[in-house]
Formats: structure tokens, sequence, C-alpha cells
């Protein structure tokens, strides 16, 4: 980190090699779509070099990169004008999980088209904190550093969140969703069912 | 159950988070025990945060690393002769201020003596008429070997107008970007 701040590039390079992966899901969560993460991802590190002067060695350092990664998908969605068409992501490019079996693939792949869809239903603030919490398992206290706000901001925020996608999923069971006329709708009102009760049906690993 | 149904519904996401103490988690409990709403609502976000749990992760593409990289050594180079022309420029303009000082007295030396100043200007019409002669001859050599001199001279400074007009928009394009930043 230090010899990267002094201008050594190799050291840049591991940085880059170290926290891709973060960025770039990060970034792919937010977009919702993998070719505008890699730019995204790419137009990060190259902001987190040009400022790397600037970083406070008292901050923790993945906080401060995924700060600038958030702050640069904000504004690129603020930037973006009509509507993004999804991409499928080849199964190969998912990252290996300990807990899955390669038959599953196919199962993850359209975990990860329900998610997107719930996701891209989000307000940004929102889909912010939800990644944050949970890609990348943060505390609120680390989430607060890296949206420029408070502890209990990021409690309530994540809370509305958690309300906004529950909403979006029994809309969407209900029938109510306004494209619900469409094919595809249907099918995302089945898979947020079908989700709903995998995960309930799935043990918890804070049971009350 | 006399509890806001808001109020249990915040409990439950910091629940949800593990941020209860475990006297607000017995409280919670307690509370859903009793209010089927507030169980129903405790089932559902439990189901939401299921959706997020464990997430898919997505490998980055192989070479995004290495672009990154050549993204910045490009800029570094960008940057290395940007400072290189500044430095340049400084130094010509430096170099000019230092001419300048003896050209005043030169000044004053052409008015007072005026032969001085037209063999000077008359030097600088020779040189001018030389170049003339040289273009001339270029020409005139340009037709003898390919029979079409004016097409050559003219393809020739076409090519160098392109050359300095997309230069051009290059160093803009760069400057706008490096603005941007």
């Amino acid at each position: 980190m230090v010899k990267a701040q002094q201008g050594d590039q190799e050291a840049f390079a591991r940085l880059v090699e170290a926290y891709q992966v973060p960025v770039y899901n990060l970034a792919y969560r937010m977009l919702g779509v993998a070719t505008e993460a890699e730019d995204a991802t790419q137009e990060t590190f190259l902001r987190v070099y040009t400022r790397l002067k600037t970083y406070d060695p008292s901050r923790k350092f993945s906080s401060w990169i995924l700060s600038i990664a958030s702050h640069y998908c904000v504004d690129r969605l603020r930037r973006r004008r009509g509507a993004v068409s999804m991409e499928e992501v080849e199964s190969w490019r998912w990252m290996a999980d300990e807990g899955l079996a390669p038959e599953d693939k196919a199962l993850q792949r359209e975990r990860d088209r329900s998610i997107r869809e719930v996701l891209a239903t989000l307000p940004e603030p929102y889909r912010l904190v939800i990644i944050l919490r949970y890609w990348h398992n943060l505390s609120y206290e680390e989430i607060a550093e890296i949206t420029d706000s408070t502890e209990s901001a990021v409690k309530s925020r994540l809370h509305r969140a958690r309300q906004a996608v529950l909403e979006g999923l029994n809309h969407a069971l209900e029938g109510q969703h306004p494209l619900e006329e469409r094919k595809e709708e249907a099918s995302l009102a089945q898979r947020g069912r079908a989700l709903l009760q995998a995960s309930l049906r799935r043990p918890r690993r804070e049971p009350l | 159950m006399n509890r806001p149904h808001e109020e249990i519904s915040q409990q439950i996401s910091l629940a949800l988070d593990g941020a209860l103490s475990l006297e607000e988690e017995r409280q919670l409990r307690a509370h859903l025990q009793e209010c089927p709403a507030c169980a129903t609502l405790w089932e559902e976000m439990r189901g939401v945060s299921g959706l997020f749990e464990r997430p898919p992760l997505l490998a980055p593409p192989p070479l995004l690393a290495a672009r990154v990289m050549r993204r910045i050594e490009r800029r570094e180079r960008w940057r290395a002769w940007m400072r290189r022309l500044a430095v340049s420029l400084l130094v010509l303009i430096l170099l000019a201020m230092v001419l300048a000082i003896p050209l005043m007295g030169l000044s004053t030396l052409a008015v007072n003596h005026p032969a001085l100043s037209q063999a000077v200007f008359r030097a600088l019409v020779r040189a001018a008429e030389i170049a003339q002669a040289l273009w001339l001859g270029l020409g005139i050599l340009a037709r003898a070997f390919l029979g079409r001199g004016e097409w050559l001279i003219l393809a020739v400074w076409l090519v160098l107008a392109v050359a300095a007009g997309v230069g051009w928009m290059r160093l803009l394009r760069r400057a706008r970007r490096i603005v941007a930043r």
C-alpha cells in the first residue's frame, strides 16, 4: 500500500488484483450488467490511482475503495438514460462456491437472475446497502463509512430496503405487478414465490 | 402486541443482522409468540434475507487487472509528456526573455544605423528566396521522377494537413478527459 502510494506501479497492480473481486461484484450488482461492471471497475481503479496520495491510512483501505466504487456507480446510474437490457452471464464466470455442487450451476444462474430483477426494482440507496451488507458482509459502521452516512441511517435504510423487497415480491405474487401481463413477469412471480419458500426452508444462522 | 407494527418491523431487521442485545431479542421473541401478524412478518423478512444470503459472486474478466494497468501506464506516459512540454515551454519563454534584452539594444542600434537594418532585411529576403528556390527545385525533381509533381506536392500537403488535424483533435480530446477528471 505504502509502495503503491509512492508511485510503485507493480505494488498498485497487486492492489488491483487483491480488490478486483469486491469492486467488480459491487459494480455488477449496482449496474446489473457485466460489461458495464467491467468498465466501472476500471474507472474505479483509475480514480483510486489518482487519489492514492489523498488516502488517509486511519481509514480501512477496502472501505475507501468501495466508497469510490459506490460513488462512481451511483453517478453512472444517474447519467444512465433509458432501460438497459440484461444479458445472461456464462456459467463458468461464477466463482467457485464450496457449498455448491456442479449441477447446481443452472440453479445459481436462475438465482442470479432473480436477484438482479429484485435489485433492479430497488432505489439506488437501498440497493447499495443491501449489496454492502450481503455481498461484502460489512457491519453497519463500515457501511455508514462507505456511504457517508450514520449507523442509524444505515439501519433504517436496510430495514426499508428489506421492506421494499418484500413488497415487490408480494406484488409479484398477488399479480399486481404493473407489468404482470407480460409473460416474463409471471415467471418473476413464480420465481419470487419459489425463492421465498426455498429460503424459508433453509436453516437459519440466527434462530430466534 | 401494544407496540406499533413499524417498530417491530425495524427490530426484525436488526435481528436479521444479529444487532439486537440479548434482552431485546428475548422481548422480540416474546412478542412474536403472541402476535401472529408480526410472526408472519418475521418469516417473510427471513425469506427476504435468505434471498441474498451467500450470494453468487461473479469472477472478474481474466484481463481486467491488466487492462487497468495498461490504462494507468498510458496515463503516466501522457503526464510525463505533458510535463516535458511544460518544461520546454518554460525554457523557451526564459530564453526569449534573455534574448529580448540584447535585442532591445539592437533595435535602438538599427534606428541609429539605417544601413545595418537594411543589411539585415536584405539577408532575410535572400533567405526567403533560397527557400523558394529549394521548393521549386523539389517540384522540378518530383515532376522529373514522377511526372505529376503538382499532385505529389498536393498529396504531401494533404497528408501533412490531415496528420496535423488528427493530432490536434487527439490533443484536445486528451486535454478534455484530463480536465473532466
